[in-house]
């Protein structure tokens, strides 16, 4: 599997694509949104794991830019934002998108990076 | 006592209902007296005006009724003496017609005829026969002999004028006496006078009978206003009645001249008659006591219908502004209440955001610790050298509880100061109670309070507005740490009724309770026990406002010294339509 990151916090989204490559998967990393684009422009990904609140292009505008290039591209949101009540009521779901608190368990990202996948 | 409660308006206790706002009790108290008094007087001056009105009718009416009485009564008085002269006159004829002047003239005959004269008519006092010139030709008494001589031409002319004449005697003036003259010519041409002399206090008991109802006085007096009868208030026959009553004498009428109105004896009416053919008047007295007499029963009778009236007019108009007052005051309080929950809404909205903030500010650099950890975690257990290090790992594996357990706190903020915006959703009551408790439970353990979570496991998910009834428990458990300083123990129970569709959360605490006294106006907004701990007063009245918004109920039951339990009623689906 290969995966996109896009956060504007360096630290977390590096060490995330060194965690992720532990397990097997195979993660390009961006701290913002026009570096995201290129990257999509540049070649396909499985999943693309977006920040929501980034400087310049936000999570929710990239989402809408990537799904232009791409209109098939899975896409996770994650976010600082909201309670994991929201998420496990199911509530903020639409379509292809899913959302998941920081801090994230990796455990559960890539259950959810195959869930979409699939 | 618990009528005079029941009547007593809400805003009258206002203190004493433990409202601790900046409403000052008074202004309501001002407003209701000022109010009353605005109304009294705009109410009872047109009703005095309609009494003083009424009263001033009835003092004219009674004076025109006494008016009436005096001139019906001196007319029948008159007439009444009239026809007593007349009986007397025609008496006196009779005698010529049954005797010869000669017979007349006999003294023995004469004493004869005055002493049968006499059986019949009371106070006749002398009989005399006299020529046409006025001298005595015969008589019962010689007394008269002198007297006469003094006005005799006048008497004379009077009576051969009128054939029949009535007047007072002039010798006697402390008991003038009446004396009826009859000038007769029979049929042997013959003519000579026949005088008859009457004690006049006859005419007083003749009189007499008209003193009634209200007439208080009757005499008799000649023209030049001397007493021929006692008089109640002017003397014995003889004396002069001193006030000019006859001055503006009709033939019969009243004298009501204020100038009558003698301060010593307070004549208020004199009525006066003439009697004809005479220089008689028959005077009737009305005094003044009299009137007011009738005047007092008149204003007992005003009294009687005014000061009811005006009780119930009082006690209409009391009644009438303690309700729109205390209309007023609930409006003022329901009012305020609103302000004060938009004020704490407002509040607990800009908390809301601000924990939102915060929370959101915190998750960024919680993520990097989490992934740093994660990652030092992955190195040790993919890299062998470190996998068997207990020590290490379970340092790593710390780290991680800890950013799970900070991560649970920003969420719970998060979803916290979400729901702060009114908003139904599905939700689950075990996970709202345990949410709340989550936020309390640091307290309850720095208190020393045990929290003992039983909840039914087959409660159903509801559908209701969840920040809102987060509200309610976190106000219910804050309230109940109150009650508990010194430790003590708070039990939450969830059951439901299937059938009635509804579930029930009881929040119970072993704390100091409540009072009976207290217990009536712990749902009032402003009212607290708590006032010099910094409570508002407000946490059970807006948790009651907002059980009210849910279609619910909150009730409490409490015994002091044991413990106090609410109890909240929630139906399964909150219905905008359904009553509560």
């Amino acid at each position: 599997m290969h995966v996109l990151l896009v956060d504007d916090e360096q630290e977390f989204v590096s060490t995330l694509a060194e965690r992720l490559a532990f397990r097997g998967i195979e993660a390009d990393w961006v701290t913002d949104g026009e570096k995201a684009l290129e990257k999509i422009r540049s070649r396909q990904y499985d999943v693309a794991v977006l920040d929501i609140k980034m400087p310049g292009i936000s999570g929710i505008k990239l989402g809408e830019k990537i799904h232009e290039l791409n209109p098939k591209q899975k896409i996770i949101f994650c976010t600082g934002h909201g309670s994991s009540a929201d998420y496990d009521a199911g509530a903020a779901q639409s379509g292809k998108e899913y959302y998941l608190a920081k801090p994230i368990k990796i455990d559960i990202l890539i259950e959810k990076m195959k869930e979409i996948q699939n | 006592m618990s009528f005079l409660k029941k009547i007593t308006p809400t805003f009258w206790n206002h203190r004493e209902l433990g409202w601790n706002t900046d409403v000052e009790i008074y202004v309501y108290r001002r407003k209701w007296m000022m109010l009353i008094l605005f109304i009294s007087v705009l109410t009872f001056i047109p009703l005095g005006i309609l009494t003083a009105i009424f009263y001033q009718m009835s003092s004219e009416e009674i004076l025109n009724e006494l008016n009436e009485e005096t001139k019906i009564n001196s007319e029948n008085a008159a007439l009444e003496l009239n026809l007593y002269f007349e009986e007397y006159i025609n008496n006196l004829g009779y005698i010529t017609v049954l005797y010869s002047r000669k017979e007349l003239t006999n003294q023995k005959t004469l004493q004869l005829i005055f002493q049968e004269f006499k059986k019949s008519h009371k106070g006749f006092l002398e009989l005399d026969v006299l020529d046409e010139q006025g001298k005595i030709l015969t008589s019962t008494s010689g007394l008269h002999q002198s007297c006469l001589k003094t006005g005799l031409g006048h008497w004379l002319d009077n009576v051969k004028k009128r054939e029949a004449y009535t007047s007072t005697s002039c010798g006697n003036k402390h008991n003038p006496h009446l004396v009826i003259g009859r000038y007769i010519t029979n049929a042997k041409g013959e003519s000579f006078i026949l005088r008859g002399t009457l004690n006049n206090l006859v005419l007083g008991d003749l009189l007499g009978k008209f003193r009634l109802a209200d007439i208080q006085d009757v005499f008799l007096s000649d023209s030049k206003q001397q007493l021929l009868t006692r008089s109640k208030y002017f003397g014995n026959p003889g004396k002069k009645v001193p006030y000019p009553f006859m001055e503006h004498l009709p033939d019969s009428g009243q004298i009501t001249d204020k100038s009558l109105f003698i301060s010593k004896n307070k004549f208020l009416i004199i009525g006066a008659s003439h009697l004809s053919g005479t220089n008689f008047t028959v005077g009737v007295v009305i005094t003044e006591s009299q009137f007011l007499r009738l005047m007092s029963r008149t204003t007992s009778q005003i009294m009687y219908i005014m000061i009811p009236a005006g009780v119930m007019l009082l006690l209409f108009i009391i009644g009438f502004v303690s309700y729109a007052i205390d209309r007023l005051y609930l409006g003022d309080m329901q009012r305020n209440l609103y302000m004060e929950q938009l004020e704490q809404t407002d509040k607990l909205s800009s908390i809301g955001r601000l924990a939102a903030g915060v929370a959101h500010e915190v998750n960024n650099p919680l993520a990097i610790i989490n992934e740093k950890a994660g990652l030092l975690q992955d190195l040790f257990t993919f890299v062998d050298e470190y996998k068997n290090d207990k020590r290490l790992m379970d340092t790593v594996d710390a780290i991680i509880t800890a950013v799970e357990r900070a991560g649970t706190i920003t969420h719970r903020l998060l979803g916290f100061s979400r729901k702060m915006n009114s908003s139904v959703e599905e939700c689950e009551p075990a996970q709202v109670i345990n949410d709340v408790i989550g936020f309390v439970k640091k307290e309850a353990e720095y208190k020393n309070i045990t929290i003992d979570i039983n909840l039914d496991e087959t409660m159903p998910r509801i559908i209701t507005d969840r920040g809102k009834l987060q509200q309610i428990l976190l106000n219910l458990a804050t309230n109940a740490f109150h009650a508990m300083d010194e430790g003590g123990r708070l039990e939450i129970k969830g059951t439901m009724d299937k059938k009635k569709q509804k579930i029930f959360i009881k929040i119970h605490d072993n704390g100091c309770g409540i009072s009976p006294e207290s217990l009536k106006h712990i749902f009032d907004p402003f009212f607290t026990t708590k006032s010099r701990a910094g409570g508002t007063g407000l946490g059970l009245a807006i948790s009651h406002g907002l059980i009210h918004d849910l279609k619910g109920s909150l009730d409490v039951e409490s015994t002091v010294g044991v413990g106090t339990t609410f109890t909240i009623t929630l139906p399964y689906l909150l219905n905008f339509n359904q009553g509560v």
